[in-house]
């Protein structure tokens, strides 16, 4: 191994640039994407006006969970504002929680609780009309249910008491602690937008760019075995496909260091644990990706047709159950890039790729020149 | 000693080669000669263990080319015509490329004085902008670092100016003398062929070689 890692070494030396800008490709591609998508994202948010017209702590927390959403860009205004700026169809709708609010619920009145507004251009009203519904009738419903709680206890005349606030607060920590009730706007049944509004999934994008340059970095495979000095190693030591394969191995090497890099960088800025089963999915992805990109190699003689054929494999994993879809259909079963978005190892790719790199290894060529 | 018997040859319907018989003794140099298409090249590569014979026996210092394929190929410096080096290493990366693959461990002193036994002085220059001529001496210098037993040569000379041609012979009848390396040598210059091998062969229908090279008074045999 160590003859052909010096004499692979004065091939890189000459190919550093290039060989530099293909292992730090996927990395890089993958910040501009996810940058682009969040700031496609955070333009295409629902202007939708919010007028709280009481400072409860439930008008507060109901205002807090609204603007979570990642769609929907809440603007807290007096109402009038509001309700001009939708007349101008700068707000797509406006929503008043009205003074009393906080009373009304706690009464356990269920109706009128908060006025929703629209305008001839309000595309998004009805879905966000429904999901300030749900969350107002759930509100009001635990709201009911612990004031009903707390009179029940006064009425029975128990020794300890239930007051309403404190059912209400234990309730909320359950939810929050153990997530038994979540509810997501989307749209069109896409992907629900996770908490930090991010719909791509950083590790997919990562791997359809790791499987693109993973088809440029062993490109020397077709322009190296159509060389005429490649054909001077049927009379050397090492043969042929030792040489290939040995300097396939080194090209692992290299790539598998950079994807630390980018293991360690894309769980700092993604906020994804960085943990061995991801290294693992990771590793075997590269295991994977690296196989297809050799065998290719071996099989095309062209060199458009070779890369061709890795543009396509990525556009394929990337639009049928890749990166920006979530599919359920067979593809995903054999889709490379669904495990390393799942962040779940899958072996039977890599060993069967493997068993193909032995059967090519020990075959016996039909004509005896590189045997 | 290179020991070819009754070796037959053919494509499909065509007979490439029939009846082939030599032996070649250490120290010797032959010229292969024949017109386009006679089998030369299909000659030397059964020679050179890339292609097998329909027929007939090939041995090198007693090992048969049939069942010692491996240890017969470590004793072969094979020279193709086309140019088989690193176009982007220079002369030095390429010697030390190819050392790093070979049979036989050099040192770089050694490497050095392959290069510079046939004039090729340029060292630490990028193969790709050597002038024909050195690029040729390269090229052969590769084959020989092995130090090998027999050495083939394909069209070796071919396109370059008549200093480098007349360095390279000089150095092969050099190297058969001193090292006493059995030599197969392909060419179509006459004037070469006659002032370099002790005895050709010819090959093919077309008599034009085989009586210029009786006129020139040079042994030949004749398949």
């Amino acid at each position: 191994m160590k003859p052909l890692l010096q004499n692979r070494l004065l091939f890189l030396k000459k190919q550093a640039f290039s060989l530099l800008f293909w292992l730090v490709f996927p990395l890089l591609a993958t910040c501009a994407v996810m940058q682009l998508a969040e700031t496609a994202q955070e333009e295409t948010k629902i202007p939708v006006g919010l007028a709280v017209e009481e400072s409860s702590d439930l008008a507060r927390t109901f205002t807090e969970r609204l603007s979570s959403y990642a769609l929907i860009d809440v603007r807290i205004m007096p109402a009038e504002q509001a309700l001009r700026q939708l007349e101008q169809h700068q707000l797509d709708s406006v929503f008043v929680i009205p003074a009393g609010f906080e009373a009304e619920i706690l009464s356990g009145s269920r109706h009128h609780l908060i006025t929703g507004y629209r305008s001839d251009r309000s595309f998004a009203y009805a879905p966000v009309k429904e999901m300030v519904l749900s969350h107002v009738q759930k509100i009001a419903g635990r709201y009911k249910a612990a004031v009903t709680v707390e009179q029940l206890s006064e009425h029975l005349g128990q020794e300890q008491t239930w007051p309403a606030k404190e059912v209400i607060a234990t309730a909320d920590t359950i939810e929050k602690e153990q997530h038994l009730l979540s509810s997501h706007f989307s749209y069109a049944g896409n992907q629900p937008a996770s908490k930090e509004g991010i719909l791509l999934n950083p590790w997919g994008i990562w791997a359809i760019f790791a499987l693109l340059s993973a088809f440029f970095l062993f490109d020397w495979v077709v322009k190296e075995k159509r060389m005429p000095a490649f054909s001077r190693l049927n009379f050397m030591k090492i043969k042929p496909k030792a040489y290939l394969l040995g300097n396939g191995l080194i090209y692992v090497g290299i790539t598998l260091v950079f994807d630390a890099c980018s293991v360690i960088m894309l769980s700092n800025l993604y906020e994804t644990a960085a943990n061995v089963r991801l290294a693992l999915t990771l590793f075997l992805y590269r295991l994977a990706i690296s196989l297809i990109a050799f065998l290719a190699a071996l099989a095309m003689h062209k060199l458009p047709a070779y890369y061709g054929a890795g543009a396509f494999l990525a556009l394929c994993f990337g639009l049928f159950g890749g990166a920006a879809t979530i599919g359920a259909s067979w593809f995903d079963y054999l889709n490379p890039v669904r495990p390393v978005m799942d962040k779940e190892p899958s072996i039977w790719l890599p060993a069967v790729l493997v068993g193909v790199v032995i059967i090519w290894f020990f075959r016996k060529e039909s004509s005896d020149a590189s045997s | 000693m290179l020991q070819v018997e009754s070796l037959r040859k053919s494509y499909g319907e065509r007979r490439i080669l029939q009846d082939i018989r030599f032996s070649l003794n250490p120290g010797e140099i032959f010229g292969l000669a024949g017109e386009n298409g006679a089998g030369k090249s299909t000659l030397l590569n059964i020679l050179a263990t890339l292609l097998t014979p329909d027929a007939g026996h090939v041995s090198l210092n007693g090992l048969d080319y049939a069942d010692h394929q491996k240890q017969v190929r470590s004793h072969i410096g094979f020279v193709p015509q086309e140019l088989a080096i690193w176009d982007e290493l220079s002369v030095e990366e390429n010697m030390r490329f190819f050392e790093k693959l070979s049979w036989k461990k050099q040192s770089r002193d050694v490497l050095r004085g392959l290069c510079q036994g046939m004039q090729l002085d340029k060292w630490k220059e990028k193969a790709g902008s050597l002038s024909g001529g050195q690029k040729r001496k390269l090229n052969l210098a590769i084959s020989l670092i092995h130090e090998p037993d027999l050495l083939l040569l394909d069209e070796p000379t071919v396109g370059i100016d008549m200093r480098s041609k007349k360095e390279i012979t000089a150095y092969l009848k050099e190297l058969a003398a001193s090292r006493k390396t059995m030599i197969l040598y392909t060419s179509h210059d006459m004037d070469e062929i006659r002032e370099l091998c002790s005895q050709v062969i010819c090959i093919g229908k077309d008599p034009f070689y085989r009586d210029m090279l009786k006129a020139a008074g040079k042994p030949i045999q004749v398949f």
